[in-house]
């Protein structure tokens, strides 16, 4: 049977969205992350910018991503990823003005996944993927610390930034760790600073992606 | 009208399941609904009652009306779908499917089957021999759409769509789309939203439906038109209020010039008894691939005489005609007999075999009271007694008064009359936290020397029915209570949510609370006013107060003894 050839998939104009232009460019490392950083509109105004973003790093990293269907009233997170050895559940805050609903719709998710989605003997790591982190003296951090003490369950934090820092450096993401198990006594990326030094940059050039602004 | 169900809203995602699907059923001879509703739970493509996976297709399949089973229909409004836009045919039974010549185009050009489904929405037709319709509809929807959006100055509005290209008698009259073309222009002259909504009224009423429902009609069309960038979405104050419009791009310009130097083909003139139609058959599905960018020049040349002999006749130079969108699947067997899969020789039965219980996880927590010898709360009681007054003594008056009242109060009065509430019923003083206190997100507490509760209030202004968003912050509540510890309590006493209402008995949020217990071992009751109200009216008529240290324990709905 003969099956016709579609051109569209060898043109060198092969169009690719906005979004991937964002992230698969030819830029260097800082040119890409200064990019990038002024990128939230182009995420925002882009149909399910955000979910294409966040799809195509988690991609990278060998990922799954599930985005919920609309209008499912009883999926309630923004995605859930799995990682193979280990799943998370997602809220996603792009911008992050909503970041303070972010840890209790993570416990809603996590209950919800612990008991609908025959998931019990696999990790589930509750993440916020958030533009900016919010500042120092916001009540965030200590609910983060708070959900930890009292429920035992460690909510991790991640811009991103340090996602994409993740996906140009090669560097594998791990959640399991508490790389970014950010909190009121500890609310820095530390990881991220060998990542940047190989780029010849430093968390310093880019306040509140990877530590809170103030 | 035409009709087009909705399966998905995202395009992309739509193309994408369609290649997982093709992975899973290539070598099958055929597949069926039940084949496609176990690989779409199997690779968690879709959901039922919030389950992902086996669990969500158990409980789908757990009702036995066919009808009701929500992954079936899921599966079924795909498979309309995909047999509406040509992919898959149905072979000797109705609801057996293959995939056709055009949908393993699809399957396998990656990124090349955006372009093809440009084109199969062109050549969605109806009537055709694909799919039962009730509608009476002689059209082209798609090609029609972009017409129209070119005559109505390169932009369409939502309810337009409807009023216009979907609801054509006869879609290839150039009379009537000119007329249909004015009086939407009639309309837009208005620069009246309400005039457009008037229309969108009577077309309801005259199908018998709500206005809401016609315009889910659009909702695949318009995620559609935007995904093949032929439109984009603007908000526009044509109608004297600002409007979402899509607005034609250059890309859809293009394809409108396209249309229009083609000849516009319906199935219905051709004749599978004569010799020409398998040749017409053949020249539309490979201009069709032409049109999408599919290497077919060498075949397309063998037609050249017949292209040029239309180009005289007509004038067109292109083709617009989508057999497999027309013809059934016997009838394509003849018409374009050289396309005919071979299909594989594996079968699947599909049999689910489950008891579980899907019936409401609705749980009640059955409060007792206790005689008082305190001192009430002086003012509450005396509103209360005040109430029963009014409505002569009759307690039950009172309350539907009382309930009433209180249907449209905003937070700032609900708020501190649910903590009188509580306190009367509590026999002590139950406060909001003071404004600004952003540390206190518990809007009501009820303190005590051990058990103090938090209380998550919606004003039946916020939501008439408590939600899992009230679930949700009830559970953060007593998390920020346990580690702050600004008052004293203990980690198995109850934290509450009140509302105007309790959810209905298949709400998510009896799941939910069910599920915060088992994962977190943490118990959230939650309280309607009605209740409330009730329980204040009996312990001022029977001098009895409720105690906290009842709700040690306690989750789902509070239930009141006596009440």
């Amino acid at each position: 049977m003969k099956i016709y050839r579609s051109k569209n998939g060898d043109s060198k104009e092969k169009s690719i969205s906005k979004i991937e232009e964002l992230i698969v460019n030819d830029l260097s490392i800082k040119e890409k992350m200064d990019n990038l950083r002024n990128s939230i509109q182009v995420v925002k105004l882009s149909p399910n910018g955000e979910n294409e973003l966040i799809r195509i790093l988690l991609e990278g990293f060998g990922a799954k991503i599930y985005f919920p269907r609309k209008g499912d009233n009883s999926e309630r997170f923004d995605a859930e990823i799995d990682f193979g050895a280990y799943k998370s559940v997602v809220e996603i805050e792009i911008p992050s003005t909503e970041i303070l609903d972010a840890p209790r719709n993570l416990l809603d998710d996590y209950a919800v996944q612990k008991c609908r989605k025959q998931e019990n003997d696999k990790q589930v790591v509750p993440l916020v993927i958030c533009w900016d982190l919010p500042n120092k003296r916001t009540d965030y951090w200590n609910v983060i610390t708070d959900v930890t003490s009292i429920l035992g369950i460690k909510i991790k934090t991640i811009s991103i930034l340090a996602l994409a820092l993740h996906y140009w450096t090669k560097t594998p993401l791990n959640l399991q760790n508490d790389d970014y198990y950010l909190e009121y006594s500890h609310c820095s990326m530390s990881n991220i600073d060998d990542m940047l030094r190989k780029a010849n940059l430093s968390a310093k050039d880019y306040p509140g992606y990877f530590t809170p602004y103030k | 009208m035409i009709r087009f169900r909705n399966p998905i809203s995202d395009m992309g995602i739509l193309i994408d399941n369609f290649k997982k699907m093709y992975i899973e059923f290539s070598n099958m001879d055929y597949f069926d609904l039940d084949n496609i509703a176990e690989f779409f739970a199997r690779e968690q493509l879709a959901s039922s009652s919030g389950y992902i996976g086996d669990e969500a297709l158990k409980r789908s399949y757990q009702i036995k009306d066919d009808s009701r089973k929500s992954m079936k229909m899921q599966a079924k409004s795909y498979a309309e779908l995909f047999r509406f836009l040509g992919w898959i045919t149905s072979g000797e039974k109705a609801l057996y499917f293959n995939f056709t010549y055009l949908g393993v185009h699809v399957a396998l050009s990656g990124d090349g089957a955006k372009a093809l489904f440009e084109q199969c929405l062109l050549g969605i037709e109806y009537p055709n021999h694909v799919l039962d319709v009730k509608f009476t509809d002689e059209n082209k929807p798609f090609v029609n759409m972009l017409v129209f959006a070119k005559a109505l100055d390169e932009k369409i509005h939502r309810d337009e769509i409807l009023l216009g290209p979907m609801n054509l008698a006869n879609g290839y009259d150039s009379k009537e789309i000119n007329d249909k073309i004015e009086y939407l222009k009639g309309i837009r002259a208005s620069k009246n939203i309400n005039i457009l909504e008037n229309e969108i009224q009577k077309l309801a009423d005259t199908n018998c439906m709500q206005t809401n429902s016609v315009r889910n009609l659009t909702r695949f069309v318009i995620s559609a038109l935007e995904f093949t960038g032929w439109f984009e979405k603007k908000n526009m104050k044509l109608y004297g209020k600002s409007a979402p419009f899509l607005i034609l791009t250059s890309k859809g310009y293009d394809t409108v010039a396209s249309i229009e130097k083609s000849y516009n083909f319906r199935g219905e003139n051709i004749d599978l008894k004569k010799e020409n139609s398998k040749f017409l058959t053949d020249i539309a599905l490979l201009c069709m691939f032409r049109r999408a960018n599919f290497e077919v020049k060498k075949d397309l040349s063998n037609y050249e005489e017949i292209l040029e002999k239309i180009k005289s006749e007509t004038g067109k130079e292109d083709f617009l005609f989508s057999p497999y969108q027309f013809f059934s699947g016997q009838e394509l067997k003849i018409v374009l007999p050289q396309y005919i899969m071979d299909i594989g020789t594996e079968h699947r039965d599909f049999e689910t075999i489950s008891n579980i219980d899907i019936h409401s996880f609705k749980t009640e927590a059955i409060v007792e009271s206790k005689k008082s010898s305190l001192t009430k709360n002086e003012q509450t009681s005396r509103m209360l007694a005040k109430r029963l007054n009014d409505s002569n003594g009759n307690t039950e008056n009172a309350i539907k008064k009382f309930v009433n009242d209180i249907s449209t109060m905003k937070q700032t009065d609900f708020y501190p009359l649910i903590a009188d509430l509580l306190g009367f019923i509590f026999n002590r003083y139950a406060f909001a936290p003071s404004a600004g206190n952003n540390n206190m997100r518990y809007d009501v507490m009820i303190p005590d020397d051990k058990y103090s509760i938090p209380v998550e209030v919606k004003s039946p202004t916020e939501e008439e029915m408590l939600s899992a968003k009230a679930i949700r912050q009830a559970l953060e509540n007593k998390v920020l209570l346990l580690a702050r510890k600004p008052y004293p309590t203990i980690f198995d006493i109850s934290s509450i949510a009140c509302g105007y209402k309790v959810p209905n008995d298949r709400s998510d949020v009896y799941k939910l609370i069910k599920e915060i217990y088992e994962t977190y071992k943490i118990n959230i009751s939650i309280l309607d006013v009605e209740t409330l109200i009730k329980s204040a009216f009996y312990c001022a008529r029977t001098n009895s107060y409720y105690d906290v240290a009842e709700f040690i324990g306690k989750r789902g709905v509070i239930k009141f003894e006596n009440l």
